[in-house]
Parts: C-alpha cells; structure tokens; sequence
C-alpha cells in the first residue's frame, strides 16, 4: 500500500469564516475513506481543494506524492461525482459521455462504449440518446456516477453519490465499490447515509466545524467512542441528543 | 453535434494558439459542446409542435431586429460624407446595441460557475477553460455583428471603396473586445468588493441600470455634438474627445481619404492600444476572476426586510384574501427574480426614454420644449410597452414552483390575478406614470396634469383587457424561453386599442365637459372591468 493523498495544515477561509481549520490526514491506496459530518463543516470544501477547484488556501495538498497547486495533469487519475450533479444537461447522454471522455483524452467510441455499458448495469442504456434535463433525479446521479469513472481514476472522490437511486442499484454500487478497493483504487466517500459509510468504509473520517475530529477504523472507532453504530457516534461528537423532543414539536405543530 | 461555422474559422488560427501552448483540440472540443448547448437553450416552448430543424432557422429569427437595424445604420452610413461624423454614428450605435445584447443575454456566460466544475475537475488547463469562456462569447458577438454591421460594411464600400473593408473589420473586433472587457472589467469590480447574495444583486442592479444607461447613453453621446443637418456638418477636435471612444473610429478613414492631423493619429493609436492592452490585462486577471466567481455560490445573509408600505398597501387596495395573498406573492416574486427583473425594467426604461426622446427631438428642430399643446399623447408609449411586461409575467426563474397551482386543487384564478395585475400597477406602471409625471411637470409645469391622472385612469381600465389577451398561469415557464417574440398581430390588436384611447383622450378635450365624461367613462370601465375580466383570464390550454 503506497500513500496516494496527503493534507498536512491545510486551512481555508471564505471571508471572516474559517471553513476549514488545519486539516491533516494521509490516505493509502485501496482505503475507502468515509467521510462525514454535518452540513456546513467543511466536507464538499475539502473535496473541492483536492480538486483544484479552490486554490487559494493555507498548507499543502498532495495527490500521488506531488504538491497539486498549479497543476491539473494528475486529474486524470481523479474521479469526481459531484454533490449537485453538475452537468451541460441539454446534451443528451451520448454526447455528455464522448465530451467528457474527450477531456480525459479517451477517444469517441470508448467512451460511448463504456458509458453503455455502464448505463446497462443501472438498467438506463435505453436513454443513451436522450437529453440530460428530461432525465429523473435518479437518472441524472447515475450517469454523474459514471461520467466520473470512465477514465478508470485511481482515486474516486464520492459527494453523496446516491441521491435519488433505487434500492436494486445501490447494492450493485456497493458491490462495485467493494471490486475497485480489491483493484486497488482509493474511494474518497462523503455521505450523510451512515449506514452506507459504516458498511462501506474501512476508515471514518469525522470533520465537525472544520476539524477532523475522528480518524480511524471502524473497529477503532467503535471501542474507542464506546458506541455501537456510526449514527451514536456521530450524534456524541456533534453533541445532539433531543431528537425525540425536537420530533414532539414537530409534530404538535403539524397538528394545530 | 453539427460542425459550426465559426468553430471551422478558428481552425484556421490554430498554430497561434498552439504557440501560446493552448490545448487547441480540446478547446475545440468545449467550444463546440458550448455552442450546441446554446442552441438547444433556445426556444423550447411548445417543443411538441415544432420540427427539429427550426432549432437552426430561430436562431435568425431572433437576428431579425438586428438587421432591421443594421439596415437602418447602413442608410445613415452612406449619406453621411464626413468619415468622423459617420464612424461617430455607427460606433455608437454598435456599442449600444453589441452591450445590451452581450449584457442580457450573455452575462451568464461570463458569470458561469457550472463550468468550473465540470471542466476544472478534469485534467483541464484553466487557461484553456478562461480562454473558452472569451472566444464564446466573441463568437457570439462576431454572429451578431454580421446582423448589425454587415449592411454597413456594403454602404462603406460602396461610398468609400474596397480599402474600407479591412480597416472596418478591424475596428469591429476592436470595438468587440472593449464592449467584452468594459463589461467583464465591471463584473470583477463588483464581484472584487462584495460576496453572496448581496453581490448578486449588485450584479442584478448594474444589469439593469447598464442596460437602461446604454440605452440612454448612446442618445448623449451622440449629442456631444452640435449638428443640425448630417450631410454638412464637419467634425471639430476637442481635447475630451480623447475620452469618447465613440469618436475615434473615424479617424483611420479620415487619415486615409484625406490625410490627417496629428489627432486622428493619437485617435488611431487609442482603437489598438486600449482593447488590446485591456485584454491582455484580463488574461491575466482570469485566474482571479474564476477565483472570485466562486463568491457566487456562497450563500449570503439577507437582511429580514418588513416592506410596511407594501403590506399597507395589500390591505388597502385588497378585500379579498386570495388576491392580497397574491398581490403580496406576486410582489415578492418581482423583488427576488433577478433573471425577471433584468427583463421587467429595461422593457419599463423605455416607457419613460420613449415621451423624453420625443420631447427632446423637438427642442433639437427648435422648437425648445414650447408646448403643442399635444405632447400628452407621447405618453401613450407607457401603455404600448406593457404587454411586454406582460408577457414576461408568465415567466420566472423559478418556475417549477408553479406545480403548486395545480396540485393544491385551487381554483380561485382570478383572484390570483387581480392580486397579480394590481401588484403590477403598484410596482411597475403607477410608479412609470408619476416618474413621467414628474419629467412632464418639470417641463411644462402642470399643464398636462389632468391629462396624466386620465392616461393613469385609462391604462389602469385596460390592464385586465390586456391581462386577459396575454397571460397565463404567472410565472410558471422558464425565464430562458421568454426571449420569444411576441405574436404580431396580438399586437398590432393591443397598438389599435391604444390608438382609439389616445384619440379619444385627444377628441374629449377638445369637446366642452368632453374631459370629465371621458372621466366617469374611464372610472366605470375601470370598475366593470376589474369585476368581470380577471375571472376569464383562462389558464393556459
């Protein structure tokens, strides 16, 4: 197992807030990382630094051993699927899938090739020549899902990859995850779905107001925290306990 | 994904940007993905009735104002003998016609953050997505000069020989690269100083004030000098003419056909220097400029606003609750579409530009603002401007919320829009109305102020006539679809209805007692209609 991201002090501001606060982690190939916290602690930032999508920020980010500020080469072994799926969606999914297979330098037919066959696994190659915009939520993630593995990255960041997929793709997407770790690709994986990263991931990732405050394995987190599920863990660290109180409210108001 | 025209052109500059070590093929590739997405953005209303191969031919029919135009500048060009004075006239009105274009319809473009995150994420130079980013939209601008200039060029030639044609080329992709940058370099500006939402809209606002500017700017820049017939007048230097790049476009003619002074040369220098040194300045500021693009996702804090005078209003001018809710709604919507507003207030601009510049052009003939006594009727142009507004009524940015008319079972329609038509008055034509007032009280003292409250009276008695002829659900289609010309004979209809309620105001006062029947007249429609019509406005079928 060889080292293939690496963040030492990195922190980002946007303004006067401090998003990110002296983030340090390392990440091996083959690990899948799952990455969690609540909405606003720094998750999809992080994500984005690593991409290059944000470049002014404090510290260093190394992908595959190299400080990426100013590069791009080494994307074309990244993956990325967006959180709001992204996308020139008045293309329709053949012409989406050879754009982009474009921008990896993968010829036309390749690409298309691939993306059919991909599209057959989740069961929508039928809409191959249909236009992104009429497509469903589920649909859209699908294809986002794998736009952003044609290339065959060895690193695969995930930004809540599931949204609006049905159950019958989820197990074969989890299933897929679980092939490219024994390939040796590295899965990046942020979701707010515990149950997916608890099962998923050999590695939590816990980042609460722009710092990681849980890194570990499962097995490890677990004994440490003495909680039984990832969701305990989360609501410790995160300090919520009134969500029975919170859901009386709730529900009284529904009433009246 | 058809070849593009333009795309096949710029093959043929290849090397040059092979030699800057751009990736030409794959900036080929995302220019091409960009022109065949604007293509299917336009119109896609009625999707179901129209043949795919009018995707090409709607595409010219948008450029139909623009020839007209051209055309229009091109008679100018011919008979104007003085180079200065011709180039004087149509580099304003190219640059007034080139930004409101670029400025409505391709400030997405500029202010685009999808982009970045589709094309960044990938091994992807940011030059090379910077760089796409301009050439689009100069393409763009080059399809729309072709419209604008293209009869120019013909009148050029043919008055001042087939030299012209270069230098004319020349200066257009000159004036193009100053109306991109003056527009970008504003952008980064605002976008320097401010973040979230409150940069939007700043942006939203300098939209619509550069739109309205533009428009009136053109009219001053024009009358910077004094002319009274355009075939003899002669051109005059003055040292602030360095500043008016509107004046500098003649002076290559000029040294050409007839040798010049050193000022034409000073002039010559500037229609080189500053585009290009501009540009070469925003290459360099690209980086930054993405960097602070990304301020646009950002959520803001809007400050909690109470609107009092508005609520007050709702309760006053509303017995009903259905239309006070819908007065209150339809008011919010105008407050918060940005997209809706950058149409809503250029279209309203020109009803307070349109009675001024007739005003104005008879001071220019001579008559210095003495009244005719019929200067009132001018004012009718406020009322020929609204179906415009009506029509974008229909749209919103956010016009999927509209289900919510359909799935809650409602069916109290009229209500709805006799709350959104008098949030319409109370926002857009009784403020138009007095603002117009005021220029008129101004000028004429109150000469025309009965004449004003019975053009109030009477737009305000047709409003749900025209509501019926142009609404439907209100704001239940996508603002992107709303460039969509409206149906000429619909129009000439509403123009016809204008026409007889100008005459009529013109025939009641010069009848003894004529104004104050036309009153009562007016009061009772206003009161019969308001009833009766709302309730049939019918959603669409």
């Amino acid at each position: 197992m060889s080292e293939v991201l690496r963040l030492e002090h990195v922190s980002k501001s946007f303004g006067t807030k401090e998003v990110l606060k002296d983030i340090n982690f390392s990440v091996n190939s083959g690990e899948i990382i799952g990455y969690i916290g609540s909405n606003g602690a720094g998750k999809s930032t992080t994500i984005k630094l690593i991409l290059g999508l944000i470049d002014d920020y404090q510290g260093n980010v190394l992908v595959f051993g190299e400080n990426i500020k100013g590069q791009y080469e080494y994307k074309r072994r990244i993956g990325y699927v967006p959180e709001a799926s992204d996308m020139y969606d008045n293309l329709t999914a053949y012409e989406y899938l050879s754009f982009i297979g474009m921008l990896y330098g993968i010829k036309e037919e390749k690409s298309v090739a691939k993306g059919r066959e991909m599209m057959g696994v989740f069961g929508i190659d039928e809409a191959i020549y249909g236009r992104i915009h009429t497509f469903s939520k589920g649909m859209r993630q699908k294809l986002s899902i794998i736009t952003g593995m044609l290339h065959n990255p060895d690193i695969l960041f995930l930004d809540e990859p599931l949204g609006g997929i049905d159950a019958n793709s989820v197990l074969v997407f989890k299933e897929i995850m679980k092939n490219l770790k024994e390939e040796g690709k590295t899965i990046f994986y942020s979701s707010h779905i515990l149950e997916v990263v608890e099962k998923l991931s050999d590695r939590i990732l816990l980042i609460n107001e722009g710092k990681i405050v849980i890194d570990g394995t499962m097995a490890d987190v677990m004994s440490k925290q003495s909680d039984t599920s990832l969701e305990s863990i989360f609501n410790d660290v995160t300090g919520f306990h009134d969500h029975e109180a919170l859901a009386r409210k709730f529900t009284d108001a529904f009433m009246n | 994904m058809d070849e593009f025209l333009s795309i096949r052109i710029l093959d043929s500059f290849k090397n040059i940007f092979k030699t800057f070590g751009i990736n030409y093929e794959l900036l080929r590739v995302i220019l091409k993905t960009k022109l065949t997405l604007d293509i299917r953005r336009a119109p896609a209303v009625n999707t179901n009735n129209r043949k795919k191969d009018e995707e090409q031919t709607s595409v010219f029919k948008g450029y139909l104002l623009h020839l007209i135009f051209g055309v229009f500048l091109a008679f100018f060009i011919y008979f104007i003998k003085n180079q200065m004075i011709r180039m004087m006239y149509f580099s304003g009105a190219f640059f007034f016609m080139t930004t409101m274009y670029l400025i409505s319809d391709f400030s997405f473009v500029l202010l685009d953050t999808k982009d970045k995150n589709i094309l960044l994420t990938k091994p992807v130079d940011s030059r090379t997505v910077s760089l796409s980013k301009v050439l689009h939209i100069l393409i763009y601008m080059f399809r729309l000069n072709a419209f604008i200039a293209g009869p120019s060029l013909i009148a050029m030639t043919m008055s001042s020989g087939p030299l012209a044609i270069p230098i004319f080329l020349f200066e257009i992709l000159m004036m193009d690269l100053m109306i991109f940058l003056l527009t970008a370099f504003i952008y980064l500006l605002v976008l320097r100083f401010f973040d979230g939402e409150l940069l939007r809209n700043i942006i939203n606002l300098i939209q619509i004030f550069l739109t309205i500017l533009v428009s009136i700017g053109y009219q001053i820049a024009v009358r910077m000098i004094d002319f009274t017939s355009l075939q003899n007048t002669g051109y005059t230097f003055k040292t602030t003419h360095y500043f008016n790049p509107i004046l500098w476009f003649g002076a290559p003619f000029e040294i050409i056909f007839h040798g010049g002074e050193s000022y034409l040369y000073v002039f010559t220098a500037l229609i080189i220097i500053v585009p290009t040194a501009s540009f070469a300045y925003y290459l360099s500021l690209s980086k930054k400029m993405e960097r602070l693009l990304l301020k646009l996702e950002g959520e803001g804090k809007e400050r909690p606003a109470k609107h009092r005078i508005e609520r007050l209003v709702g309760v006053i001018i509303n017995r009903n609750e259905v239309s006070k809710q819908s007065f209150h709604f339809s008011n919010a919507m105008f407050r918060s579409d940005r997209s809706l507003k950058l149409k809503i207030y250029p279209a309203l601009s020109m009803g307070i530009l349109l009675p001024v510049l007739m005003i104005f052009n008879m001071g220019v003939r001579g008559q210095r603002f003495e009244a005719g006594g019929y200067e009132y009727l001018y004012l009718y142009y406020n009322l020929i401007i609204f179906p415009s507004i009506y029509n974008l009524v229909n749209y919103s940015s956010a016009w999927k919320g509209s289900y919510i008319f359909a799935s809650s079972g409602f069916n109290s329609m009229g209500n709805v829009y006799r709350g959104l038509m008098r949030s319409m008055a109370y926002k857009f034509f009784i403020p138009l109305i007095i603002l117009n007032g005021v220029i008129y009280t101004i000028i004429f003292k109150f000469r025309f102020a009965v004449d004003i409250i019975i053009l109030l009276m009477a737009g305000i008695a047709i409003m749900p006539f025209i509501g019926k002829m142009y609404l439907s659900v209100p704001f239940s289609m996508p603002i992107d679809e709303s460039n969509r010309k409206d149906s000429f004979w619909r129009f000439l209809l509403y123009f016809g209805i204008v026409a007889v309620l100008a005459a009529l105001h013109f025939f009641s006062r010069s009848v003894a007692l004529g104004i104050w029947i036309y009153t009562a007249v007016l009061l009772t429609a206003i009161i019969i209609s308001w009833r009766i019509i709302p309730e049939k406005i019918n959603s669409p079928s």
